[in-house]
Parts: C-alpha cells; structure tokens; sequence
C-alpha cells in the first residue's frame, strides 16, 4: 500500500548536500507493522517525516526518491492537496505526547477538532466521534475523560489520547515515531498491545520506529534496520531475530543485556555511528565491522536478497551468501 | 596560544563584518576621548559670535553653534563624558547586580528580602528614578551615574537572579554539591563562568542605556554641569534652533545612537568569543 | 554478597511540597525506604518512573535533606556529620548522573571537570601530580588523556557518559551511586559504558548503588535487586532470583513487561495491568492494591511491611504472597 523508493533526505546547500538519509527503500502492506530500528541521529525520524510530507522547513528536503500511497507520489503534493486527493490518509505520532497536545484545551475538543477537520461533521456529532475513538483506544471512562486536561492524564493515557487523535482521519497509515520511549515498560506493553489490536481490528498499516530491538520482536511482522542513513538489512521478524545476516544487527543483538544474561562481558560494537556528512567511500559500517574486509572500505556493498524477503546491504553477510 | 591569541578574540568580528564595524565605531570613540585635546580642531570652549549658527563647510566639518563654538570639537571632546558615564554605570550596575542577584538565588531568604526591594524600585521607570535621585544629590557627574546606575542595578540583579536559580538547578551544579564543594567554589566555577556571556550583552546594553539616560538628564539641565561638553547637553542647548541648524542635533545624536548600536554589536560578538562552541567555528582547540 | 556493609540506610522519609491547582501538596517522594549495600557488591535499584529511585540517591550523596531516617557510611552517621568528616565522606560516596549532556559544565575543560573532587577537597599536592591523575583517570574510563583540555561540546554522548564516570573515581571513591548511567546511551555504547562499569568495579573494588528502569541491564550488573515501588522498597533478593522467580505481584509485572528480544516470546495484550499511581492520593494500604490483582480487603488498609521471604536474604512487603 505504501512503498518507499530510494528516498533520500539531503540537508545543506544543494551543491554540497549532505544526506541524512539515502536511499532508503521499503513496502508497507495492509495490517502490516514495520519496525525501522536504529540507534539515535541513524534518520529514522528523518525518514518518517519525509514519508509524511512534514520535514521541517527550512532544512531537511527530500533530495531523490517517491514516496508512493497507492500509486500516488506523495512528495510531490501539498499537505492540503494530499487531503483532497484522498492521499490524507496518513497519521502519526510522536515521542512526547505533551508537547504534541494543548495544555489548555480539553483533550475532547482535541479530538473533536481532528474529526471536523477530516470529515467535516459538527460539534456534537465530532464530539460522540472523540468519544467512540477514546473508546477505540480503551481509555478507561472515554465519557468522562473528554472533558480532562492533558496534565490530568497520565503519560500512558497521553499517548493513547494522541493516538485518538492520529486516528481521526481513518488513516491507512500511521506512523509512529518512538511512541512508548517516554513511557514505562508496564504502560509500554499496553500501548503496543493496543497498536496491535488496532492494526488487526482496521486493517491499518504501522511503521513503528524505535530504537529497541525489544520492542521490535514484540510487535513488528517486518524489520528494517537502519545504520548512517541507510537500511542495512531488513526481514520478517523472526528470521531477522533467528538469523540476522547483517553484522550491525548481529551486534546490536549481541550488546542488548537481556540476551545474554549471565555472561561476564557484554559483546560490543567498538566505535561510535559516524556523523552525517563524514561517510567516506565503502560500507558506512566497515569502521565498526568485526569482519570488516578491504574492499568493503573502497566499495559500496551490493543489497543481496540473501533469502526471500530478507535483503542485507553488506559484502559478507554472516553466515554465507553468494557474491554477485 | 598567546602569540596569536590577538587573533583569535578577532575572529568573530571578521566573520561578522557588522560587529567589525561596530568596533571600529567604538574604537574611534575611545581614541577621540583620549586624544580629544589633539584631535579637535578648536577648542570646544572658544566663542566667536561672528561665526554663530554657521552650517557644515570646509572650515567648520560640522558647523558652529549658538555661540559659534565648533561642532566637531565639541562632539569629539564629549565622547569623554559618554565613556566616563557609560562605564561608570556598567561598573556600578554589575558591582552591585551580580552579587545581589547571586546571593539572593543561592540563599531563599535573602532573596526574598532583595527581591521585594528590587521590586519596588522596579515600579519606577528608570529615568524617573534617576530624576528623583538627581533632584535628592544635586547634579553632578557622579551623581549622574549613581542615579542612573541605580536603575540599571535593578535590572541586573533580577537578570541574575533569575539565572543563577536555573545554573543552581543544573546537573553540574548538583554534582559540584555532591563531592562537597562550598558556595564559593560553586559561585566562582560554575555560577560566574556561565553567566559571563549573558552579563556581556547586559553590560553593552547597560552602557547603551546610559549614554540614552545620561542625554535625557542633560537634555533635561538635570546631568553633567552645562559648561561640559557632552552629547545630551548639545542636544539640549540646541533644541530651540532644531528648524534653523539641524547639524547641532544631527550630530550628537547621531553619536549617541551609533555608539549604543556599536556596542550591541561588540557585545553579541565577544559573548559568541566566550562560547566555547564558537571556539571550533573559529579555530581554536582549548 | 561479600564482605561487611559498607552503606546502610535505614527508613528514609524524603517530602516534598508540590503546587497542583492552586493547591499545596506533599508528595511522598521516598517513603521508608531502607537497604544496605555490602564491600564490592552492586545493588540495582529498579522501579517505574516517579517511584522516588533518584531522590533517593540524592538523599544517600546528601543533595537532598530527608525527612527522618539514618544513612550510615561504615557505621559513622552521614545526615548528622560534622562537616570536615562529611567532606571525606563525599569524596568516599559519589554519583553519576544519568544525562551526560547536564552533567557537565559546558564551560569547563574536561580535565578540570575529572579532578573536580580532588580540586575541592584539595588532594593534590602538586599541579603535575593533578595532570597525572587526571590523564590516568580518562586512561582508565577508555578516553584519550588529550581529552583534558577539550570542551564537553566536542564529545559524543558515551564519551561525556565516561568523563562522568572519571569524575566519579577521582580520587577513588568507596561507592558510586549510579543514576540511571546508560539509559541516555545507545544501545551500542551502553554495553561500552556497562562493560566499563563493571570493570571498574573489580578493579577498584567498587561498591555500586545502581539505578535503572531497565531490569535487563540490572541483570547485567548487579548481584542483588531491589525493587522501589511509590517511594518504598517492595522486594529485595538476589538479582537471578528477582528475574526468575518473581515474588512480588508489582515485581511480576515489571518482569513480565520487559520487552524480550525475541519474537516467539511475544507477550503483547497477555498483561493487563492498571494505570500508575499519583504520589498525590496514595492509597491507604498497600500503595500496589489499586492495580494488584491479588489484593485483599486487607491490602486496602493495612501497608505491608518488609518481611523475610526464603533463603538468600530475600525480603518482599506483601500480604499476599
Ligand atoms: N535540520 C537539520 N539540519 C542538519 N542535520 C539535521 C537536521 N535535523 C536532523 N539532522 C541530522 O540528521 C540525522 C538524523 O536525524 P533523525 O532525527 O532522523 O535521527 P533519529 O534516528 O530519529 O534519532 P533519534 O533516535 O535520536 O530520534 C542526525 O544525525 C541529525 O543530526
Ligand atoms: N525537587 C523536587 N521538588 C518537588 N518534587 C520532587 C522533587 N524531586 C522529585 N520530586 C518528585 O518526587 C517523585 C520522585 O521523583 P524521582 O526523580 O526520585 O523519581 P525516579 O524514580 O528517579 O523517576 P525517573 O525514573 O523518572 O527518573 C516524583 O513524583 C517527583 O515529581
Ligand atoms: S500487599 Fe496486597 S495489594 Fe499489595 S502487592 Fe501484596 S497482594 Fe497486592
Ligand atoms: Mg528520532
Ligand atoms: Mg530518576
């Protein structure tokens, strides 16, 4: 439904441009959940924000690439002419769901504004819609806390009031930038429990970005891992998790305490991301990578389909796979 | 690093042509003070009825005044009274200020007393405040500057204030506190250091305000003696003639205004200076 | 657990006055809370955001004055010191904070920010014995003694996280209090920094008070867990028990919740699990009942306490289990 073709978000002059996300490429089917994983500055916010036409401006703009809803090339339309087109269909939501929402307004009006926006309805019928949508995301007591203030919500209950509000439009797709990392690891269960129901119960595409690879096995169907600006390997959820191919998800895996609970030493990746701007020539991995290889510093590793569905960017995936 | 350490406090102006400019504005006002005696062409005192009211020409840059005193001697020889006001101010604003607003943030209970009177004497407007004071002393230059700095102390405290209450609640802070460290340590690494850049834009905006207030009390017989030549006095002696001989204001004005604005400027370049981020763009490591 | 207790904090009340509409409230921040922490053993201190995890520390490096309580430092009293033998016990407890970005004073070069507490307390004898500290202090957090002269600004988010760490053990302290030290960090750099940590440890025979909302990386870390729920300890065993054989229904939940890196284990929907509590109504009884699902009429009324629960010194404030 959604398909990403060799996006790349370039910041700085347009003769010297500096690209903090290239060349990104996915699919987002209907009921699906992509998780896009990475650690901070790697461009996963960049990258849902130029899905979602929202870049800031000035600054960040999509350089080369389509971002394709249906067959329609979203980059290249207005917010306001992607509502008319019937392209609006997209939501999101963010990290912090306190400075996304109105500290002085009632979270019902709030809703409320979100559906006339998109369905052009009044007051009182906005208002039984918030209702059915506070339900939808099960707020407890959706009657009574429409009328509630955002500082009297917890920070779960923010969220979910923010996911209310992102589905006001019926969106197809909702992209959701981080939305548990504020939250607590009780209430986070619950608010990826509730975009699961959601995703099953209307039929709703997610890209999930998070830089948890716990939190991805959780939820995600599909897994994009993104390093510097590019994805690096992507596969269905367990296989990626039961045989990631790509060295950087070996060795995110790897550092991640909880898998390997017990053991003296955590395995490390030495290093730190480079910064946008300083990649040289090669892999954008090869000043980290254990396995690193000469030519992997001169040249651009080749995307392999080491599997079906399963494509890895690097020279020398792990466990074998043939040269082109 | 001291061999082209000269250098380096110039780089931010030579990135900013603007802040260039205006330290050469404030240059030639210092030097002007300095070498006025040398600089003028007539002696600011000296009258020549025969030449009063005489417009700019070649003889008289800026033309003559009432008396046919020389313009330009006379602007050139009040650029005195502007630095010794100005800093005089800065000096009493940030002497009295800073500590006033540092203690009060770092002990609540004399904050609160300080804080009520900076309160009170907030409620009057500066130069109000400066009329009474002047009205009270007498004028004088010190009393000029005592009454006008007394307004801007005010300001500065609170400015103060207000930031050491956000420095004293910074994690560094805390962990100075943690490993025992006293106030004094606290104030002198942690509290003065970062509150140095904000103080420089205040000081420049202090000195600026000066010059404005120190104008309005001449203008008004209430500043430095009107036998002294400063900028606010040749405004204020001038005034009856504005229609017929524009020059006599234009000119000292047109000083008070380029100096205020030349030292916004400075400020803002010298408090990028003391940014250690800044150092980088500009060229230096540590 | 080895060797004799070096920290041992005893029933510490910390309040605070908070405004909300207009009205003055307390809030319990810390609510008798007490634990003790044995010579080179890490005790992880986890619990749900707002359940007083920090203050607490705060109180333990003296930057918070409790409310009532006893803090004792190798038996000697640290709340009612005198202050030159509270300034050595400074130097022997120290805290990492958990953002390295403000824990760090923009405008001091790294190195005088490392000899900080020697600098305070006047440890050096000599300005070449200070650069020497503070070179082979940055040499041991894995940073380039040249680092010292550099600003906090030109470093990566891990590396200020290491130049907190080297401020922290110059000169070498006792315990380390550590707040929530890896959870600013990337998952990459975090098992850098966590690997540091524990190296220091062994080598200078840290005892650590290790604070996080992430039970993964207490396992990683500590040999005992102590879990913190709205301002009181609720349970305290052995960290692989805690993680294995969770007692506590508040320590179930949390050890249910941890999102595992591993599809086939997916757990999403299986925890149905009440919404966090506000410090400003507390329940009567046990603060857990509202969300407990094996709360009695009793846990409404009646807050348990501390009680020994199997072997292992493992404690666990229940009625109910
Ligand atoms: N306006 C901008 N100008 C220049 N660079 C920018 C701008 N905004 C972001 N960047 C850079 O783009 C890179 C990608 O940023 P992005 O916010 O997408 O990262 P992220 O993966 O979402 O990280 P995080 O996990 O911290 O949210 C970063 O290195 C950032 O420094
Ligand atoms: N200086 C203060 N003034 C008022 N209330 C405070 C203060 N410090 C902390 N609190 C309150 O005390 C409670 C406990 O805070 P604390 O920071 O100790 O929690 P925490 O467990 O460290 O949480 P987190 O995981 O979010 O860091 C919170 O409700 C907080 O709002
Ligand atoms: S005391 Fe009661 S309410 Fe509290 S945790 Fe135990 S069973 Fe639950
Ligand atoms: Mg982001
Ligand atoms: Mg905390």
């Amino acid at each position: 439904m959604l398909s990403v073709r060799d996006l790349t978000v370039s910041v700085g002059p347009a003769t010297a441009p500096v690209d903090i996300v290239a060349g990104v490429s996915f699919g987002l089917a209907k009921g699906e959940i992509l998780g896009l994983v990475g650690e901070s500055g790697c461009g996963k916010s960049m990258t849902s924000l130029a899905v979602m036409g929202l870049l800031p401006q000035p600054g960040p703009r999509v350089r080369v690439g389509e971002v394709l809803l249906e067959g329609c090339d979203v980059t290249q339309l207005q917010p306001w002419q992607r509502v008319e087109a019937g392209h609006g269909r997209m939501a999101m939501i963010f990290q912090e769901p306190m400075t996304s929402l109105n500290p002085v307004r009632r979270i019902g009006d709030q809703i409320a504004e979100a559906v006339r926006v998109h369905e052009g309805i009044s007051g009182a019928a906005a208002l039984s819609r918030a209702c059915e949508l506070l339900e939808l995301v099960r707020m407890p007591d959706p009657r009574m806390q429409l009328s509630a203030y955002p500082h009297q919500l917890s920070g779960g209950q923010r969220q979910r009031v923010m996911i209310a509000i992102a589905l006001a439009c019926r969106p197809q797709v909702l992209v959701a930038d981080e939305p548990t990392t504020a939250l607590d690891v009780t209430i986070q269960v619950q608010i990826l429990g509730l975009l699961r129901e959601l995703c099953n119960r209307l039929d709703m595409a997610i890209l999930f970005i998070t830089h948890d690879m716990g939190v991805v096995a959780q939820l995600a169907d599909r897994v994009a891992v993104m390093y510097a600006g590019r994805i690096v390997e992507t596969a269905a959820v367990d296989e990626l998790f039961g045989k990631p191919r790509h060295h950087y998800t070996r060795g995110l895996m790897d550092c991640m305490p909880s898998r390997n609970s017990g053991a003296r030493r955590l395995p490390t990746i030495s290093g730190q991301p480079p910064v946008p701007g300083t990649v040289a020539a090669g892999c954008v991995f090869a000043l980290r990578c254990a396995a690193v290889r000469d030519v992997c510093r001169v040249a651009t590793p080749p995307r392999m389909e080491v599997s079906r569905g399963h494509e890895v960017l690097c020279a020398f995936p792990l466990g074998g796979g043939e040269l082109p | 690093m001291s061999t082209n350490s000269a250098t380096l406090w110039l780089r931010p102006f030579i990135a900013r042509p603007i802040a260039l400019a205006g330290l050469g504005v404030l240059l030639a006002t210092v030097l002007a003070a300095a070498f006025a005696p040398w600089l003028a062409p007539y002696d600011p005192y000296a009258i020549d009825p025969l030449i009063r009211l005489t417009p700019p020409n070649v003889t008289h840059w800026f033309g003559t005044d009432q008396f046919g005193r020389d313009t330009l001697s006379r602007t050139i020889q009040s650029a005195r009274m502007a630095l010794l006001i100005g800093s005089g101010v800065v000096v009493f604003a940030l002497a009295t200020g800073v500590p006033a607003g540092v203690l009060s943030a770092l002990f609540p209970r004399l904050g609160h007393l300080l804080m009520r009177m900076v309160d009170v004497l907030m409620a009057f407007p500066t130069l109000l405040l400066a009329l009474g004071l002047i009205v009270i002393l007498g004028p004088s230059v010190a009393n000029v500057i005592l009454a006008i700095g007394l307004g801007y102390m005010t300001t500065t405290t609170r400015i103060v204030y207000g930031l050491t209450l956000r420095l004293r609640a910074e994690t560094y802070v805390e962990a100075s506190r943690s490993m025992g460290a006293g106030t004094v340590w606290l104030i002198s690494r942690h509290i003065l250091p970062n509150l140095v850049s904000p103080l420089l834009v205040q000081a420049s905006f202090v000195f600026a305000f000066a010059q404005l207030g120190a104008a309005s009390l001449d203008f008004l017989g209430l500043g430095a003696p009107p036998e002294i030549p400063s900028w606010g006095n040749m405004l204020a002696e001038s005034r009856t003639f504005i229609t017929r001989a524009p020059w006599l204001l234009i000119f000292p004005g047109m000083m008070i205004v380029a100096t205020a604005f030349s030292l916004n400027l400075v400020g803002d370049a010298l408090r990028d200076r003391l940014d250690p981020r800044f150092r980088q763009v500009f060229g230096e490591k540590g | 657990m080895s060797g004799d207790v070096i920290l041992d904090v005893r029933d510490i009340m910390v309040s605070f006055s908070a405004r909300r509409a207009g009205r003055k409230y307390r809030v319990q921040a810390v609510d008798g809370a007490s634990l003790s922490l044995a010579e080179g053993e890490v005790l992880g201190i986890v619990g749900e955001s707002g359940c007083g995890k920090t203050t607490l520390g705060r109180t333990i490096v003296g930057l918070v004055r409790p409310d009532s309580g006893t803090i004792r430092f190798n038996g000697a009293d640290m709340i009612g010191a005198g202050s030159s033998s509270l300034r050595e016990m400074r130097l022997k407890v120290r805290m990492v904070f958990q953002d390295p970005n403000a824990s760090l004073n923009p405008r001091r070069a790294i190195g005088d920010s490392v000899a900080e507490a020697g600098d305070i307390s006047g440890f050096f004898k000599t300005r070449a014995e200070r650069s020497a500290a503070i070179a082979a202090t940055l040499t041991a957090v894995g940073l380039n003694p040249a680092f010292a002269d550099r600003y906090p600004y030109e470093l990566s988010g891990g590396q200020r996280q290491r130049v907190g760490i080297a401020r922290a053990i110059l000169p070498t302290p006792s315990i380390i209090i550590a707040d929530e030290p890896v959870s600013a960090l990337d998952v990459s750099v975090q098992a850098q920094v966590l690997n540091l940590m524990m190296d220091l440890r062994d080598q200078l025979r840290l005892s650590m008070l290790f604070i996080s909302h992430d039970l993964g990386v207490i396992g990683q870390i500590s040999s005992r867990v102590a879990v913190m729920y709205m301002g009181r300890i609720v349970e305290h065993a052995r960290t692989r028990t805690v993680l294995d054989q969770p007692l506590h229904p508040y320590t179930r939940a949390l050890v249910a919740a941890i999102p595992k890196p591993d599809p086939s284990k997916r757990i999403l929907g299986a925890i149905e699990m009440g919404e966090p509590p506000s410090l400003f109504t507390r329940p009567r009884g046990c603060a857990y009942a509202p969300r407990c699902p094996l709360a009695s009429d009793r846990c409404f009324v009646e807050v348990p306490n501390l009680r020994s629960a199997g072997t292992d010194g493992r404690t666990i404030a229940c009625h109910n289990v």
